[in-house]
């Protein structure tokens, strides 16, 4: 046996992995899966557009995941059978939710953590939305940390309390995205969607009205078919007296069981909010603070094809840390402030572009990837620097514009 | 045949639906999949992403046109699997931290001997620095596959597995006192 294999085989062995056998539960799990997909291959067309795919894929996807359990379980609780008559629970549920004027609401994810995501939302009097505030924990994305969204008056802040940067935007496509997660958001939309559900599909549902009235209906929406979502089975829970929503979990199909996958939680019905909750007024004061609605940023495509924009924006961006002038380095850079460039790259000397590449498409950061290759000097060493992620996209409302929006170290 | 050659062979016979072809290649890659995952900061139920790396793999295997890519494809399945969802990086400021790469000589040479103490080592690194070493030690994959499973540039690579061997060098020289 070569090294290479043996020493595999060893590292395996030490994290108490047999390398050469497969586990009887695993296998059984397996094959169910091969059974499962086999036969629905046989017999099955591939299912609708999928929501969450959908969700993840768009341009705010890390602010939607507050959404998205409450997305898909609209989504799965749209495959009702219809032949399911729909209790009278549901029908007072969406009646009571349209007086929703403000609402809490908090997601957790029964596998990742015990930290919720947690959101506020005030309606206005017609039922739409008017301001949110989301509060992400640190497990959504390990490298940020912790962070906050704010949306208010068409204008969105992200605040990443970690890197301590606040970022402002005000672009008509992040309002329709916000506008639309936080539709989804909205319980009376969850609760329309089972009876809408009636002219369709693929699910059962079971209604539940205990008899104390002290405890919730329970409104249980299985899916028959494979849905495409990352659980099968929502439950929703409705106060008796109230007929609102009080939560709703939901359910992964494994081994033939039904494991708990999450937990979307509804406090504070009409318990008015402070106006401080959609504000990011209190924040430190060392804050780095990239306005865009205020400032230009990035540069102007002119008559520049995508392509050409995308590379003369690095181009002029490296350009720039040659000749040291941060200030243009920054407003390229999505607008961060001349301090914090020279702060980063203050000890690296830039020697000269070597070369830049054709730039990629890259569709989920809503703009292209170009390669480059600089020529620096750090600590008296001369080498070559490859940005990992340099990719440059039309800045949020100021379509006509491009900027750098990550890849270069430490900003 | 060489091993590729056989792969390839079982590749293309899962891509003809034939259920005892996706058995092999579970057989073959599910225990190196764990070790990869268990490596990966995903957090999550291992089984459950395993569980869900196959459902892909069945799913896509139409797709994968050069049999030969197949270890580079799984292994990015099982990237994005643990990644996606609730841990993507934010879309509206995208700010990854870059690494230098330096010239020098990254070797470093380990036999079935050191395989408790590398293992022990491996978990003390950052998280993208045990990926790459997982996939060389695991997979023995070029620094270019490497680059395709990890969507990073081989620049990268060579930086990112230069300065894990250097950790891995000093945990090791830690753990053997």
């Amino acid at each position: 046996m070569d090294n290479d294999k043996k020493l595999f085989e060893e590292l395996l062995k030490a994290d108490g992995i047999d390398p050469a056998g497969i586990s009887e539960s695993e296998r059984k799990a397996f094959a169910k899966i091969l059974d499962g997909q086999l036969e629905q291959k046989k017999s099955k067309p591939s299912y609708r557009p999928v929501i969450w795919r959908i969700i993840m894929q768009s341009k705010i996807t890390k602010l939607a995941v507050a959404a998205v359990v409450i997305i898909g379980m609209g989504s799965a609780i749209t495959f009702l059978d219809k032949a399911v008559t729909p209790a009278y629970a549901i029908e007072q549920t969406i009646q009571a939710s349209h007086s929703v004027r403000y609402l809490h609401i908090k997601s957790f994810m029964a596998s990742i953590s015990d930290t919720p995501i947690e959101c506020w939302v005030e309606f206005d009097q017609s039922g739409q939305v008017k301001n949110i505030r989301v509060n992400k924990p640190a497990w959504m994305s390990p490298g940020d940390g912790e962070s906050v969204i704010v949306w208010k008056d068409n204008k969105m802040q992200l605040w990443v309390k970690k890197k301590n940067f606040l970022v402002t935007l005000k672009d008509k496509e992040v309002a329709a995205q916000i506008l639309s997660m936080a539709e989804q958001l909205d319980p009376k939309n969850a609760a329309a969607n089972i009876l809408q559900a009636q002219e369709k599909g693929d699910s059962e549902v079971e209604i539940q009205e205990p008899e104390n009235k002290a405890e919730p209906i329970a409104i249980t929406a299985t899916s028959l078919v494979e849905n495409g979502l990352p659980f099968q089975r929502a439950i929703l829970f409705v106060d008796q007296a109230t007929k609102l929503l009080n939560s709703v979990e939901t359910y992964q199909l494994k081994d033939g069981e039904y494991v708990h996958f999450s937990t979307i939680e509804f406090y504070d019905y009409n318990i008015p909010i402070d106006s401080e909750m959609f504000t990011l007024d209190n924040i430190p004061d060392d804050v780095m603070r990239i306005d865009k609605t205020t400032q230009q940023v990035g540069l102007e495509q002119g008559d520049l094809s995508d392509n050409e924009i995308a590379k003369e924006v690095i181009r002029q961006f490296l350009q720039a840390l040659i000749e040291k002038d941060y200030a243009k380095a920054g407003r390229l850079f999505g607008g961060v402030p001349a301090e914090r460039i020279e702060k980063v790259y203050g000890q690296i000397r830039f020697i000269r572009i070597i070369s830049i590449g054709e730039p990629t498409p890259k569709p989920e950061m809503g703009g292209h990837y170009v390669p480059c290759t600089v020529e620096i000097e750090e600590n008296g060493k001369i080498s070559q620097w490859h940005p990992e992620h340099s990719y440059v996209r039309q800045v949020h409302g100021q379509p006509e514009r491009w900027e750098i929006t990550g890849g270069f170290r430490g900003i | 045949m060489d091993f590729e050659g056989q792969l390839g062979k079982i590749v293309h016979r899962c891509q003809d639906g034939e259920r005892a072809a996706f058995e092999e290649l579970f057989e073959m890659y599910q225990p190196r999949l764990k070790y990869y995952i268990r490596r990966l900061d995903g957090g999550g139920n291992v089984d459950d992403i395993l569980q869900d790396i196959w459902l892909s793999v069945f799913k896509k295997i139409h797709k994968l046109k050069d049999a030969r890519l197949f270890p580079v494809w799984l292994y990015r399945i099982a990237r994005n699997k643990v990644y996606d969802g609730f841990r993507r990086k934010d879309k509206f400021v995208t700010l990854p931290e870059d690494e230098i790469p330096v010239s020098g000589n990254d070797e470093l040479v380990f036999d079935a001997n050191d395989a408790e103490n590398l293992h022990r080592a491996l978990n003390t690194l950052k998280p993208y620095h045990r990926e790459v070493l997982t996939l060389c030690f695991i997979e023995q994959m070029s620094y270019q596959s490497i680059a395709d499973v990890t969507d990073c540039s081989i620049g990268t690579v060579r930086s990112r597995i230069f300065y894990a061997k250097q950790s891995l060098r000093a945990e090791m020289e830690r753990l053997n006192g």
